[in-house]
C-alpha cells in the first residue's frame, strides 16, 4: 500500500493532540467521598485480574477516538493498493459493437454487459491512470481518447451504439496497438471486451503487449441468414438463392419466408441440424423485378440476422455505336451480348455529341471533338481526352504482363498473343495500363468523370487477339466495365458496413436518406457518384433527392456474426490469450474504506460512551 | 424518671425506654461478679440455692460446715451455695470516620442500640462500661452499675464523635487488655477494617462472651450512584476512579455479601453472636422483635 499524500499524516500529530486534551478535560471525574473504598477495590478486583486489558479498556473512549482520527488521517493521505498495474497506467479499452453483441443470451445484451464491465474498469482506475475506448464495429472508432475523467469516460462508454456490421478487430486491435506504442514506458494494457468473432489477428504483431480479453457471453443459440443473392438465368427468369445456418447446439425447425415487394411468394419449411446449414434456391419467381427480402421465424438470441434483402434488377437495352472501316469480328463480339442495340457506321454520326449511345466503339477512326459522357472503346486511334497519348512505335511486342486485378483483362490470358505492329500508350495520371509489351504499355483503361475509356495501341486485325478465346471475354468485360449501369434495378444489397455509391443525376444538391430505424440523414451532393458510408444498420435504406428516388437494403449475411458462440482464447501474433469472464485488476483507492471504518469506529465510540462499557 | 427522660430523649424515646426495661441481656456463659446482682455467678456464695460440697480447709468459715454430714460421716464438708452477682457488660461503639455516613448516621444508630442495651443492663443492676473506639484506642468509661447511672452514660454517648481511622485489630486488643473483668461484650461496628479479626479474637481469647452488631448504611449495601466518579476513602483519603455502570453496582452488591459473610462466618465459628443491621432498620423493632428473635434479650 502506498500514499498519494503522505504528508497531510501530518494532520494527526496536532489533532490527535487536541483529542487527547479534549479527553483529558472530558474525563475530570466528580468527587464522591464515601465511608470505604475497600467493596469497590473488591468489586474491581476480577477486573483488575485482566489488567492489561483493563488498562486499555480504561481508556476505550480515547483509543477509538484516536483511531477514527487517524484513519481519517490515513484517508486524506489517499492510500491505494497496488495490484498488477503500476502507476499511470495506460489501458485501451476494445468493445465490440458488432452484430454478435446484440445477443440476448445475458441481461439485456452482450454489448450492454461489456460497457458495464467497462465501466467497471474506468471507475477502479488508479488516479494517474488513463483510459482510452475504441468501439469495434464495422470501423473502428476512438469513442473517448486518454483520459483520466471517470465521468467521461462511464458517458462515453454508455453512449457506445450497436451496430449490425461485421466485428473489424483488426482495424480496432492496430489502431490499440498503435496507441499503446505512442505511450511505451509505462504499464500499458489492451483490454477487449467481446464474443471473440471476429477473423483470426494471428498474422498481427502484437508485440509483448498485455492483452486481456474478456469474453461477454454464454451460449450460441442462433439460427441466422448467411446468404443471399439474386441472378437472372440465360433463359431471363430470376433465381434467388438463400443460406441459412444453425449455429446452435439444438436442432431447429423454422420457416423461411420469401416476399417480393413486400408480398409473401413462397415459404420454405428448414429442419436444421445443430451446426448444420441449408441451402435453398427460390424460382417461379419470372422475369420479376423488385426487392426480395428473405425471412426466418424463429426467436433466437440474435435478431438481426434472421432478415437479408436482395434486388432482382432487370436488363437494360445498351445503345452502342461502332465506327470502323469494317471489322467482322468486332461487330460479332458485340452482338454475342444481346443488350446491345448496335449501330454501325463507317463515320461518326450527328447523334453522338447528344450522347444518345452508352457505348462507342471507334475502331482505326479518330474521335470527333469533344465526346459526351458515356463508354468509349479506342481501337489503334486516340483522342485528346483518351486515357493515354499515342508513343513510339514498335513491331511485333510480346505481352510481357498485364493486369490481373483490371476488371476489364479479367479472365483474359494474353500470353502468347503475335501483335504485327502497335504503338506504345502514354497513360494519363487517372489510367491504369491493361497490356505491357517490353517497351511500355500497349492497352490502358481509365475513368475521366463519367466518361470511362479503354484503349488499345495496337490494330485487333494486325494480331491474333481476335482469334483467342480470351477476345470475347474482353469484350464481354469492355462492355461491363465500361457502360456499368446496364442493368436496371430499384436497388441494391450490400453487407452492413459496407460503403454504397449513390449515383444522383446533376442538378440534385442534397439527398435525404432515411435510415432502418427511421431516423433521416442528409447528404450533400458534390458531384456524382456520392458514397455513403453511414450503414452500420441492417435494413432498408431509403434515398431520396430532387427527382432522384433509390433504395438499398444492408444484410449482415456473416458466418461470423451469426455464429454467436463465445470464443476462448484470442490469437494476437504467436500469442494466445484465455478469455477470463472476472474483471481486470486495477489500482484501487482506500480511502473509502478507510472512512467507513472511521465512522464505524467512532459510532462504536459513541456506543461504548453511551453504554459506558 | 423525668430527669433520666429529658437526658434520653436525644438518644432513645421514653416511651421506649420504658418497653425495654424489663429486658435482659442474655449471656450465655457464667461470669464472676464484683457485686451482689441478679445473676448467677460462679462464685459460691450464700445464696438460698444449694451448689456443692467440698472438704474443710483451715480458716474455712465454720458456720458453713455441714454439721449433719459431719454427724454421719465424721468428716468436715463445708456446703457451697450459688452465689448470685452483678454481670460485666462492655458496650464497644466504633466511632471512625466510616460510620459518621448515612441517614441517621451510622454512628447515631450504633450509640441508640448501645444507649438501648446498657439502659436493660443497668436496669438488671449489671456493671456497663461504654468504651469507643478509633484511632487504634480505646476510650472506656468507669463501668456503671444501676439505673442511677443511665443520664452519665447517655451523656456519654452523646459526647462521642467521629474519628479518624478504625483500626479494629488494634482498638479492641486494647480493650480486652482495659477490661479486667471478664463479661458480654457487644462490639458495634461496620467492620470496614481488614483486622477486625485480630482485635475480635483478642475479646475471644480472653474469656469474654462476644456479640457482634454489624452495621452498615443503606446506601452502602445498596448503592444508587451512577457515573464516572472519583472516590475518597473517609478514614485513610484513598482515591478510586469508578466509572459506576450496572455491571459494577451488580459486583459491588456481590462484594458486600461476600463481606457480610465473611464476619457472619467468623463469628459463628467462634462462638460469638453477629446480628447485621442495616441503619434504615426501624430501631424499636430491632430492639424489642429482631433481638429477641436472636435470643440476645429476653
Amino acid at each position: 500500500m502506498s500514499l498519494l499524500a503522505p504528508l497531510t499524516l501530518l494532520l494527526f500529530l496536532p489533532l490527535g493532540a487536541i483529542v487527547v486534551v479534549l479527553y483529558l478535560l472530558k474525563l475530570r471525574r466528580k468527587d464522591k467521598t464515601v465511608s470505604s473504598v475497600q467493596f469497590w477495590l473488591d468489586a474491581t478486583a476480577d477486573i483488575q485480574a485482566n489488567a492489561p486489558f483493563q488498562r486499555l479498556k480504561k481508556n476505550l473512549l480515547l483509543f477509538l477516538q484516536l483511531a477514527a482520527l487517524l484513519m481519517l488521517a490515513f484517508a486524506l493521505a489517499r492510500p491505494y493498493v497496488r495490484t498488477r498495474a503500476a502507476p499511470e497506467s495506460r489501458v485501451v479499452a476494445i468493445i465490440d459493437a458488432s452484430a454478435s453483441m446484440q445477443s440476448r443470451d445475458v441481461r439485456q445484451s452482450r454489448l450492454e454487459a461489456a460497457k458495464s464491465r467497462a465501466r467497471g474498469l474506468a471507475q477502479s482506475m488508479g488516479v494517474g491512470d488513463r483510459m482510452l475506448v475504441i468501439s469495434a464495429g464495422a470501423r473502428a472508432r476512438v469513442v473517448i481518447s486518454f483520459t483520466k475523467d471517470k465521468r467521461a469516460l462511464n458517458a462515453a462508454i454508455s453512449g457506445i451504439r450497436p451496430s449490425d456490421a461485421e466485428c473489424d478487430m483488426r482495424q480496432a486491435m492496430t489502431l490499440a496497438l498503435s496507441l499503446i506504442a505512442e505511450n511505451r514506458g509505462r504499464d500499458a494494457r489492451v483490454v477487449v471486451y467481446s464474443d471473440g468473432g471476429f477473423d483470426d489477428l494471428s498474422s498481427l504483431s502484437g508485440g509483448d503487449v498485455k492483452l486481456s480479453y474478456q469474453r461477454i457471453g454464454r451460449r450460441s443459440e442462433n439460427v441466422g441468414i448467411t446468404a443471399i443473392d439474386s441472378r437472372r438465368t440465360h433463359s431471363g427468369n430470376q433465381q434467388v438463392f438463400v443460406g441459412v445456418r444453425n449455429f446452435g447446439l439444438q436442432n431447429r425447425r423454422t420457416n423461411l419466408e420469401v416476399y417480393l415487394n413486400d408480398k409473401l411468394i413462397d415459404v420454405r419449411e428448414l429442419n436444421l441440424l445443430s451446426r448444420g446449414s441449408a441451402q435453398e434456391v427460390i424460382e417461379g419467381i419470372g422475369e420479376a423485378s423488385g426487392r426480395i427480402i428473405a425471412k426466418i421465424a424463429l426467436d433466437d438470441d440474435l435478431a438481426v440476422d434472421d432478415t437479408a434483402t436482395a434486388y432482382l434488377a432487370r436488363h437494360a437495352r445498351i445503345e452502342a455505336l461502332l465506327v470502323t472501316k469494317g471489322n467482322v469480328f468486332l461487330e460479332n463480339a458485340l452482338l454475342l451480348d444481346k443488350r446491345i442495340d448496335l449501330v454501325r457506321g463507317e463515320s461518326v454520326p450527328e447523334g453522338l455529341a447528344a450522347g444518345e449511345y452508352a457505348l462507342v466503339v471507334f475502331d482505326r477512326v479518330s474521335p470527333p471533338g469533344p465526346l459526351p459522357p458515356g463508354g468509349y472503346l479506342l481501337i489503334g486511334t486516340s483522342t485528346q481526352q483518351a486515357p493515354a497519348a499515342v508513343g513510339q512505335a514498335v513491331t511485333s511486342p510480346s505481352i510481357v504482363d498485364w493486369n490481373r486485378k483490371s476488371p476489364v483483362t479479367a479472365f483474359v490470358d494474353p500470353v502468347g498473343m503475335r501483335i504485327a505492329k502497335a504503338q506504345y500508350l502514354r497513360p494519363k495520371p487517372w489510367a491504369e495500363s491493361l497490356l505491357d509489351g517490353p517497351g511500355g504499355p500497349l492497352a490502358v483503361a481509365g475513368v475521366d468523370g463519367a466518361t470511362r475509356f479503354v484503349q488499345l495501341g495496337f490494330d485487333i486485325l494486325d494480331s491474333d487477339f481476335p482469334l483467342r478465346v480470351s477476345f470475347p471475354v474482353f469484350m464481354a468485360n469492355c462492355v461491363d466495365w465500361l457502360v456499368p449501369s446496364f442493368e436496371v434495378s430499384s436497388g441494391r444489397s450490400v453487407k452492413v458496413g459496407r460503403s454504397v455509391e449513390l449515383s444522383p443525376p446533376s442538378g440534385v444538391g442534397t439527398l435525404t436518406v432515411k435510415m432502418p430505424d427511421g431516423s433521416s440523414r442528409t447528404v450533400k451532393v458534390n458531384g456524382s457518384p456520392v458514397v455513403f458510408d453511414s450503414t452500420d444498420q441492417a435494413g432498408l435504406y431509403k434515398v431520396r433527392g430532387r427527382g432522384y428516388e433509390t433504395e438499398f437494403a444492408c444484410n449482415v449475411v456473416s458466418s461470423n456474426e451469426s455464429d454467436t458462440t463465445p470464443r476462448d482464447t484470442v490469437v494476437l501474433g504467436r500469442r494466445k490469450f484465455s478469455a477470463r469472464s472476472g474483471g481486470v485488476s486495477a489500482n484501487t483507492e482506500l480511502y473509502g474504506v478507510l472512512a467507513a471504518l472511521a465512522l464505524a469506529v467512532l459510532a462504536f465510540e459513541w456506543y461504548a460512551y453511551h453504554r459506558r462499557i | 424518671m423525668n430527669d433520666v427522660t429529658q437526658r434520653t430523649t436525644e438518644l432513645l424515646d421514653p416511651d421506649f425506654l420504658r418497653k425495654i426495661e424489663r429486658l435482659v441481656l442474655v449471656a450465655r456463659k457464667v461470669f464472676a461478679g464484683r457485686l451482689h446482682g441478679e445473676r448467677r455467678s460462679s462464685k459460691r456464695g450464700s445464696s438460698v440455692e444449694f451448689a456443692d460440697y467440698r472438704d474443710y480447709t483451715h480458716g474455712d468459715d465454720f458456720r458453713r460446715v455441714d454439721w449433719n454430714v459431719y454427724a454421719r460421716l465424721e468428716r468436715l464438708f463445708l456446703k457451697l451455695f450459688v452465689e448470685e452477682e452483678d454481670l460485666y457488660v462492655y458496650l464497644a461503639i466504633d466511632a471512625s470516620k466510616s460510620m459518621d455516613f448515612g441517614s441517621p448516621t451510622k454512628l447515631l444508630y450504633a450509640k441508640r442500640i448501645v444507649a438501648a442495651l446498657s439502659y436493660i443492663a443497668l436496669c438488671n443492676l449489671d456493671r456497663v462500661s461504654v468504651s469507643v473506639f478509633s484511632d487504634g484506642q480505646a476510650g472506656v468509661m468507669r463501668p456503671a452499675r444501676g439505673k442511677q447511672s443511665v443520664s452519665a452514660l447517655f451523656d456519654y454517648l452523646q459526647s462521642v464523635s467521629p474519628g479518624k481511622e478504625t483500626k479494629l485489630g488494634d482498638s479492641l486488643t486494647d480493650l480486652s487488655l482495659k477490661c479486667s473483668n471478664r463479661g458480654l461484650a457487644v462490639v458495634v461496628s461496620d467492620f470496614l477494617d481488614e483486622e477486625y479479626q485480630r482485635g475480635l479474637l483478642s475479646l475471644l481469647s480472653r474469656g469474654f462472651e462476644l456479640v457482634v452488631f454489624h452495621l452498615l448504611d443503606t446506601e452502602e449495601v445498596n448503592p444508587s450512584i451512577v457515573g464516572d466518579l472519583m472516590l475518597i476513602d473517609s478514614e485513610d483519603g484513598r482515591k478510586r476512579e469508578v466509572t459506576i455502570t450496572q455491571s459494577l453496582l451488580r459486583r459491588y452488591r456481590s462484594a458486600v455479601q461476600r463481606h457480610r459473610s465473611e464476619v457472619e462466618s467468623f463469628c459463628t465459628s467462634h462462638g460469638a453472636g453477629y446480628i447485621f443491621v442495616a441503619n434504615d432498620t426501624p430501631f424499636e423493632d430491632l430492639i424489642l422483635n429482631y433481638l429477641r428473635r436472636r435470643g440476645a434479650l429476653r
